[in-house]
Parts: C-alpha cells; sequence; structure tokens
C-alpha cells in the first residue's frame, strides 16, 4: 500500500506552506541561534565583567603568626587584586576583626588560622578554636582553614584564586621548613596534561573530547528536537479540532492519511530549519577557520585567575576539521540521522495520538506531561553515558525504544558499538515506529471526531482494540 | 466475475442477495467488495444499527433515495442523523447492515463523489481564502490548476472575488459561511450532503445557500439535507425521511405522504346555526370560532356528507374546502403513533411554533 496518497501530500504541503510562510518560522530559524550565540557571549562577556570589576580590589592578610603573610601577599599580587598586609589587625582578637573589617579600606581580608604553617596542619590549641566553623569538606580536620571577609558576594573566581594563593604560600613555606630551598611552588604544582586516545581494532583513534561533546551534543539537540516537532504536530492536531474543520477532513481522506500528512509536512519543515541551521553553522566554521582558526575563540569560562594558575582547565584543542572527522565517523553520523528520522516517527505519531485525544490547550499539556516525562530519562541519562558509553545501563538504554532513538547516536559518537548492538536497536525502533504508528492512527480515527472532555485512558485502550 | 455472488461472503454484513444484481467483485486488501453498477439509488441503506457504549444511536434504519431528488433528514436533535450521515460518508463505520452509496458499497471510492457541510463547520483562519479552497478541491482529487480556477470563479460568483487573496480570519462570518459551501461544492459533487445548513445563516446566506443546492440538483446531484426545521424540509425537498429516537419513522415523497395522510381538514364558513357539526359518525373535532370553523373529519368520513347536512339544516355556506396537512402535522401524528411524544418527534421550540 502507497503511504504516499495524493490526500497524505495535499496534507502535508499545506503544513508545510503554512508553517515555512509564518513570520514566526523564520524568526525562529534564523534567531534561535542568534540567541543561543548571543546568550554565550553575554556570558562570556558578564564573567570578564566580574573579572575587570575584581580587578583593582584590595586584599588584607591577617596572620597572627605572621609565617607565612609576605609569602602569601607576593602570590596574591599575582593575580588580579592588590594585597597587602594588615598589621594594625593581627593582635586583635578575632570578633574584633571582624569588627573592624567595614572601617578599613579593605574589600577582603583574609585570615590565617593561626599554626597554619605548622606541618601537620593545626596545633590543637587551634583545632579546637575551629572546631564549630564552617568546614566544607570530609577531611577538615586535618587541613588549613583560612577565613575570608567580604563586604560583598565573593565571585567563585577570587574565592578559589585566593585558595590557590594560600595553597602556594602555604607549600613554600613548609618546603623551605623541611629544608628545601627556592623552589618554584607554581611550577610544582602545575597539574599534568593528559590526552585520552581510543584506540580501536582498526588502528583509528579518536579524541575523547570532542567525543564526549558530540555524544553530549546529540543527547540535547535530539532531546529538544523530538519533543519540539512532536508538539507541533500534537498542536497541528488540536488546531484542527479547534477551528471546526476536522469533519470536513474527515469525510475527505482517511484519518491516518490525515495524521502522516501533518507528520511528512511537519516533517519537511523540520528538515527546512535543520538545513538552514547546517548552512549557518557550515558558514560560521567556515569564515572562523579562514578568519584565524578556531583557537581565538573567546575562551569557554574565562575564570580570574584559573588561567594564570597552576590548576588549568583541559582545554580543546580544534586545530582543524580533520581532527573533528578523525573523531567522529562518517557512518556514525549517518546512523544517528537515521535514529532520528525513526525517532521523528515514533514521537510524532504518538504525540498526533495524544492531540486526538484532547480538544483543548489545557487537556493537551496534562496529555504531554507523561510523555515528556518519559523522554527526559534519555537525557537524565546524558551524564551517565558520557562517563562511561558502555555501561549496561547505558547499553540497555540504547536498545529500549523510545529511548534508543537519543540514547544509541549518543553511544555511536562516543564509543564503538558493535554492529549487532545498532543493528538490534534500530530493528526494535522501527517495530516500535510501526506498532506506535499503527496504534496512533487507530486513536487518532476515533479521537479527532471527540469533543470536549478528554478521553480517559481505558477509552482510548477501547479505540485501539475496536478501533 | 459475474454470478458467483452466491459463492462467496459478502463483505458488508447483512446484504441480501437481490442488491447484488448487476454487481461485480473487486479484490482490495485481502478483502471482497461489491462495487455496484450505477441504478436508480443514490443512496441504499439496509438494516443500519451503530451504538455508542451502551446508547443506541440507530436501530435497524433503511433508507432509498433515488438519484436527482433532494432528500430531508428530518428528526429531532440527538435523534441519530449526524450519526446516519457520518456512517454514509465513512467517517464512521455501522455496527451492522449495509450502505451503498452512488452504486457502490466501496465506500472509500465514492469520497470523492461528495461533498460534505458538516454542522459544525470551520475553516483554517490564518489561510489565504483561495489557497483554502484549493486545498479542499485537492483533497477531494481535483487538480491544483484546476481547484484554483473553480476557486477563483466559485468567488466571484458569491461576491468574495475581491477578497480571494485575504485571510480566512479577516473574513466576516457571513462570508467564512459562503466559502464554505464554496468548499463543499467546488468539486461538484454527485451527492450533496448538508447537516443542518441553514442553522446560525443569515437571511441572505440562506436564500444563497438554496439557490446554490437547487442548482447543483439541477445539473444531476442528489441532495442529502438534515434539518430539525420541517418547514424548511417541506419548500425544499422532494422526500423525507423521519428519524427519531434510533428508528425511522416515516420515509417518502412528500406529495405521496400529503396524499396518504388524507384530506380530512376542512374550513367551513357560513351563516347560520352550528348545529350541523354535531353529527357524531363525521366529525372528530370542530373549533367553532362563529360564523368560521376549522374541522377534523373521522377517519373514512366523506365531506361531501357533512356539506348535504349542512345545506339541509338551512345555513348558507360561503367557503367549504378540504385543506392539505402540512408536514408538520403528519410528523406530528406518526411520532404520536410510533409511541413518541410531541417533545421527542420534534425540539422543544418547534412543536407549539407555526
Amino acid at each position: 500500500m502507497n503511504p504516499f496518497t495524493p490526500s497524505v501530500l495535499a496534507v502535508a504541503y499545506r503544513e508545510f506552506i503554512q508553517r515555512v510562510k509564518t513570520k514566526w518560522f523564520i524568526l525562529g530559524t534564523i534567531g534561535m541561534p542568534v540567541i543561543m550565540v548571543g546568550v554565550a557571549f553575554l556570558i562570556v562577556f558578564a564573567m570578564r565583567d566580574v573579572e575587570d570589576s575584581e580587578r583593582g580590589k584590595s586584599i588584607g592578610v591577617v596572620d597572627t603568626d605572621g609565617t607565612i603573610a609576605d609569602l602569601l601577599v607576593e602570590e596574591l599580587n599575582q593575580g588580579s587584586v592588590t594585597a597587602s598586609r594588615a598589621r594594625n589587625m593581627e593582635r586583635l582578637p578575632a570578633a574584633e576583626v571582624r569588627e573592624r573589617f567595614l572601617s578599613t579600606p579593605f574589600d577582603y581580608l583574609l585570615i590565617l588560622p593561626s599554626g597554619a604553617a605548622a606541618s601537620n596542619g593545626f596545633t590543637p590549641a587551634a583545632r579546637q578554636e575551629e572546631a564549630g566553623k564552617e568546614k566544607d569538606t570530609n577531611d577538615a580536620t586535618d587541613r588549613v582553614t583560612a577565613t575570608l571577609l567580604a563586604k560583598d558576594k565573593v565571585p567563585s573566581a577570587t574565592r578559589r584564586s585566593a585558595r590557590d594563593a594560600l595553597q602556594r604560600a602555604l607549600l613554600q613555606t613548609r618546603l623551605q621548613a623541611a629544608g628545601v630551598e627556592a623552589v618554584d611552588a607554581r611550577d610544582l604544582l602545575r597539574r599534568p596534561g593528559l590526552n585520552a586516545v581510543n584506540v580501536t581494532e582498526t588502528g583509528e583513534t579518536r579524541s575523547q573530547t570532542l567525543q564526549t561533546i558530540a555524544s553530549m551534543g546529540i543527547v540535547y539537540i535530539y532531546f529538544t528536537l523530538l519533543l519540539a516537532y512532536g508538539q507541533m504536530v500534537l498542536m497541528s492536531t488540536i488546531e484542527d479540532k479547534q477551528s471546526n474543520i476536522v469533519e470536513i477532513l474527515a469525510s475527505s481522506l482517511r484519518p491516518w492519511e490525515l495524521m502522516l500528512g501533518k507528520i511528512l509536512g511537519c516533517g519537511a519543515m523540520a528538515l527546512a530549519q535543520l538545513g538552514i541551521w547546517a548552512l549557518m553553522l557550515a558558514a560560521t566554521v567556515g569564515f572562523v577557520f579562514t578568519r584565524s582558526g578556531l583557537a581565538s575563540l573567546p575562551p569557554p569560562g574565562p575564570v580570574l585567575g584559573s588561567g594564570r594558575g597552576p590548576i588549568t582547565s583541559d582545554t580543546v584543542e580544534l586545530t582543524s576539521i580533520d581532527l573533528i572527522s578523525d573523531s567522529i565517523s562518517w557512518e556514525s553520523v549517518i546512523l544517528a540521522l537515521l535514529f532520528f528520522l525513526l525517532g521523528y516517527l515514533l514521537y510524532t505519531s504518538v504525540f498526533a495520538a495524544a492531540g486526538a485525544t484532547v480538544s483543548d490547550l489545557q487537556d493537551a499539556q496534562q496529555a504531554m506531561m507523561p510523555l515528556v516525562l518519559v523522554s527526559m530519562v534519555s537525557l537524565i541519562a546524558g551524564p551517565l553515558l558520557m562517563e562511561s558509553p558502555n555501561n549496561r545501563w547505558a547499553v540497555i538504554l540504547s536498545m529500549v525504544p523510545p529511548f534508543n532513538a537519543v540514547v544509541m547516536p549518543s553511544r555511536l559518537f562516543s564509543t564503538e558499538v558493535p554492529p549487532w548492538q545498532w543493528l538490534l536497536s534500530m530493528v526494535l525502533l522501527a517495530a516500535s515506529v510501526t506498532a506506535t504508528v499503527w496504534m496512533s492512527g487507530r486513536i487518532y480515527r476515533v479521537g479527532i471526531l471527540m469533543r470536549g472532555q478528554r478521553a480517559s485512558l481505558p477509552e482510548i485502550v477501547r479505540w485501539v482494540r475496536h478501533g | 466475475m459475474q454470478g458467483r455472488s452466491n459463492a462467496v461472503t459478502t463483505f458488508a454484513t447483512g446484504c441480501s442477495p437481490e442488491f447484488h444484481t448487476g454487481s461485480r467483485w473487486r479484490r482490495r486488501d485481502g478483502n471482497c467488495y461489491r462495487v455496484h453498477m450505477v441504478n436508480g439509488s443514490a443512496l441504499r441503506l439496509r438494516g443500519i444499527r451503530k451504538n455508542y457504549g451502551k446508547k443506541t444511536a440507530l436501530d435497524g434504519v433503511d433508507l432509498e433515495t433515488p438519484r436527482d431528488s433532494i432528500c430531508g433528514l428530518i428528526g429531532p436533535n440527538g435523534a441519530g442523523k449526524t450519526t446516519l450521515l457520518r456512517i454514509i460518508l465513512d467517517i464512521i463505520g455501522p455496527d451492522g447492515g449495509t450502505v451503498e452509496v452512488l452504486g457502490t458499497t466501496d465506500l472509500q471510492s465514492t469520497r470523492r463523489r461528495i461533498g460534505y457541510l458538516p454542522e459544525e463547520r470551520g475553516l483554517y483562519p490564518k489561510m489565504r481564502v483561495v489557497d483554502h479552497l484549493v486545498f479542499l478541491g485537492v483533497l477531494k482529487g481535483l487538480g491544483r490548476r484546476d481547484s484554483t480556477e473553480r476557486a477563483r470563479n466559485g468567488l466571484e460568483e458569491v461576491g468574495l472575488g475581491e477578497r480571494a487573496r485575504d485571510k480566512v480570519e479577516t473574513l466576516s462570518k457571513g462570508m467564512q459561511q459562503k466559502v464554505q459551501l464554496l468548499g463543499t461544492i467546488l468539486h461538484e459533487p454527485e451527492l450533496l450532503v448538508l447537516d443542518e445548513p441553514f442553522s446560525g445563516l443569515d437571511p441572505l446566506n440562506v436564500e444563497l445557500f438554496k439557490r446554490l443546492v437547487l442548482e447543483r440538483r439541477r445539473t444531476g446531484a442528489t441532495v442529502l439535507l438534515s434539518t430539525h426545521l420541517i418547514e424548511d424540509a417541506e419548500r425544499l425537498c422532494d422526500r423525507v425521511c423521519m428519524i427519531a429516537g434510533a428508528n425511522k419513522v416515516l420515509d417518502g415523497k412528500v406529495s405521496d405522504l400529503k396524499a396518504a395522510s388524507g384530506r380530512r381538514d376542512l374550513a367551513i364558513a357560513f351563516e347560520g346555526s352550528s348545529e350541523f357539526l354535531a353529527a357524531p359518525g363525521l366529525v372528530e373535532r370542530a373549533a367553532d370560532q362563529g360564523g368560521y370553523v376549522e374541522v377534523r373529519l373521522k377517519e373514512g368520513a366523506d365531506p361531501q356528507v357533512l356539506l348535504r347536512r349542512a345545506l339541509e339544516s338551512g345555513v348558507t355556506i360561503s367557503r367549504f374546502e378540504l385543506m392539505e396537512p402540512s408536514l408538520r402535522e403528519i410528523f406530528m401524528e406518526k411520532a404520536k403513533a410510533a409511541g413518541l411524544s410531541a417533545s421527542d418527534a420534534l425540539p422543544a421550540g418547534e412543536v407549539d411554533g407555526a
């Protein structure tokens, strides 16, 4: 039986034209990436602004022992703040230091506990004094906990750089105490790099960082798109009901033709949208590569101090498109697209059936809830997949519809999936698409003529059983 | 393949053999369908049953409508008219009985030959008027170009030529009604099914609708219209079928129905005493208004006997007229005979009104 009857095509054509011709399509298609990029830039600039405003702020160091204060000031001054010793505060009791802080010119006051420089951490007395104070990690008893007084909220970057400076100062002091001279703590503390590279049986090597980004990205993109387009088909079904045209349609074509037409029409629109986005992405990437290379893009998270500090984050070294194509095979891209198409059919047909069981938007929200919740599973599984794509739960999720439509592509990008796995997954998905389309067609057939109250579950089951 | 009708089980349940004369077989989806040759009937329904859960909407309804006729489907709201129409249109399937439309039981193939105007009708508000009509035309099997041409001509004809490129939502309600009707007849259907076509129409559109419906009929189409307004049916229809309480109460040509119900009502204007009306074997009831009386004769009574009796009693007769019963009176009578109360048979506002 040919599913592409003239009626199906007529409905699909109408859906497509009506959607593409609107202002919202143009605004949404062009606006969405612009907004996303805009938000990303906004965050970057806001972070930079935070960094700038921290520059020039003053920090006073209160060290009752006086053993590491000078070193600490030196370390702190390598960051963006200006540090100096607050000598007049050093003899005062802790409570009074806090009281007088507000009248000092300092923006921050870093108070070291006594005995901080002792190689074993705290003296028993200091330990007692510190007991009951805020402790943020497990082995707090064995570590030095300084206090940072602030007149305003402390940006996390400032807190981090202060802690790093303290760590370096402590290390140098203790090493010197142990007889090690003239060490560069910065050099000592520099975290070594580690490139994780997958070696497959075919001898290919792949960058895991890119794989991680791709596998995580695909989960979010698929999840968002499947839900968005599913919702579109659902709304379109309700629109037919609300504009009272559904009975005329029902007398002109078979319900499954109407459903399929809608799914195809919305699908065509989705493809148009994805195509435009792909072109925009290609144009942007091409532009950036020809102009300056990706390396000159603004860093993903410019953070005060850490850029200079010994603790550097692993950075993705994107130097050429070759790297991308080395990391992600074309086969997996094609398979991922196939999974998306099947997933699209699965999600949209379920959403179409859900739309047929209700008559207004409020009921539609309720009908959609369980569908959204179920699909959330694949979104929540995202981090798990990123961490370990061959974990048994990841494997199970990549087999079971409807999750496999999202999870399998993610695994395909992040690991070597045995062919039997993706083949089985695809067969299961295709089978569930067939079953769902059939079932949805039956629900649709009865549902679209229903008015008023939303159908109950037993009713829907009856529609499916008796058509 | 002819002449095998007895050997194969019929696809449609309960189809009696005499319907299959002149039919041929077609295999489709593994089922056997009878495709009937063109015969005199546009519609032939036998024993249609439909239940919604425990509620019986139709209980064995038969209906036969010849081609080129306008058939009125009458009955109160909730009588099962819309259900019957939906079954004819193959929007829903019957629980039992056979449906033959335009000479075939393969209702799938007849969709394009039918134009349907449902009671709950609407259009896509965001579409341009002409695009909308083209869409409806294409769904009915017209080519896009042909459909566009017909849509433009139709819009000109009903005075909406200027609005062809406007969005549907910018049109007034009356204009939208015109567009809806145009969408129903654009593909020149052989069977026009109209569900309460005049409800909610402004008077000008009622006239336009009637004109267009009669025009379609003149070109050979059959019209089936359901209405709860008996007077509309009486004016427009050649035939009427009344459904009440899930059953057919009455069916036939309007003229036959009137003839069959007999002329038993008399209007008499006279001068003198009304004593002549006191004839127990003759008069069932009389509404004497002094000089004018409306008389209902007993069944089988001869009006001539009453006339003679009046003259013999010495009154002067200035008017003695046999009155034709209105459809409404016939229906009330039939409904009563079928054991239905007047309010069952006709909607509340219709029972006492003119």
